[in-house]
């Protein structure tokens, strides 16, 4: 990317608020065009919202099993010892 | 061929509409609100659920951010017994989830601060696991494979993957926060700035150079 370019410059400061709706339609369609005629930044927004949506991915899986499974153990061994202690 | 997956890519973007990327997901702070009303008003369910939930958070955000299964095991129990005491006489259920993150956020730090000073990894220096007990089969495959790695490592591979590991790692504490509070937990921008104690403005810009960053260190992995 030509950094040089202010518009690729103001491209790139936008970008994140593109991608998470924070943008008004004009914006959005500013660069949407922009993405028309800049084979580079449309390359980066393709690139971060792929590099989002990896995280997001990750951050909906599961933990493993005996993670959990701990969790639950912990959570009866409180209840059980505030049980007795009423 | 570059040129085609170019077009290709320019023609994702800009054929799509204003779709983005939703903004809120998972059950988010609504989800907890409820949860944490029943809790506090005595139904013993929700509090196992309530209980069992704060402590996967815990989990979950301790060796996103930090790497360290054993001290996401310390966390884990220390949101239990905090959230415990907290959720039975909480007056705003609403905060809950900020409140939340802010306890283990600080519980992080401090396992941190306690870290300073060590070796980065604890290695073996003799070969074997450091019981001393080697296998007598020698190394497997998966052990030739993850030669080198942590337990830690290993763990969170089998979870995210390593890609996603090693470039989570590339980042700055701070830009690795905001990350997995943001991308990885759904937290909304507000609560991002409430947990890390920054101005809504300034999560918008560590989080915006944080996933640049991440970009990068995912290209190059």
């Amino acid at each position: 990317m030509n950094h040089d370019d202010a518009t690729c410059r103001e491209m790139l400061e936008r970008i994140s608020a593109y991608l998470d709706g924070d943008l008004d339609e004009r914006s959005c369609r500013d660069v949407r065009r922009h993405c028309r005629d800049c084979p580079a930044c449309a390359t980066l927004l393709a690139n971060l919202e792929r590099t989002v949506g990896l995280c997001r991915e990750a951050g909906a899986k599961p933990l493993p099993e005996s993670v959990r499974e701990q969790a639950r153990a912990h959570v009866r061994d409180l209840l059980r010892r505030a049980e007795r202690r009423r | 061929v570059t040129r085609a997956r170019i077009s290709r890519t320019v023609a994702a973007v800009t054929k799509s509409p204003d779709v983005h990327l939703s903004k809120e997901r998972g059950s988010g702070s609504a989800g907890y609100e409820d949860l944490v009303r029943k809790a506090a008003g005595g139904d013993d369910a929700s509090m196992e659920t309530l209980l069992v939930r704060a402590q996967e958070t815990a989990y979950r955000f301790s060796l996103l951010v930090c790497g360290h299964v054993e001290d996401a095991e310390d966390v884990m129990q220390d949101a239990l017994l905090k959230t415990y005491r907290h959720v039975r006489r909480i007056r705003k259920p609403g905060a809950f989830r900020t409140w939340l993150y802010s306890t283990v956020r600080n519980a992080c730090l401090m396992k941190r601060r306690r870290r300073a000073g060590e070796p980065k990894q604890l290695l073996s220096l003799d070969g074997t696991d450091g019981t001393g007990r080697e296998d007598p089969r020698g190394p497997s495959p998966v052990d030739m494979e993850d030669a080198g790695k942590t337990p830690d490592e290993l763990m969170m591979d089998a979870w995210i993957g390593a890609r996603l590991r090693r470039a989570l790692a590339a980042l700055s504490p701070a830009h690795r926060t905001v990350v997995v509070l943001r991308e990885m937990e759904g937290l909304s921008t507000r609560e991002v700035a409430a947990v890390t104690g920054i101005s809504e403005a300034n999560v918008k810009t560590r989080l915006h150079r944080a996933r640049v960053q991440l970009k990068r260190a995912l290209e190059t992995s």
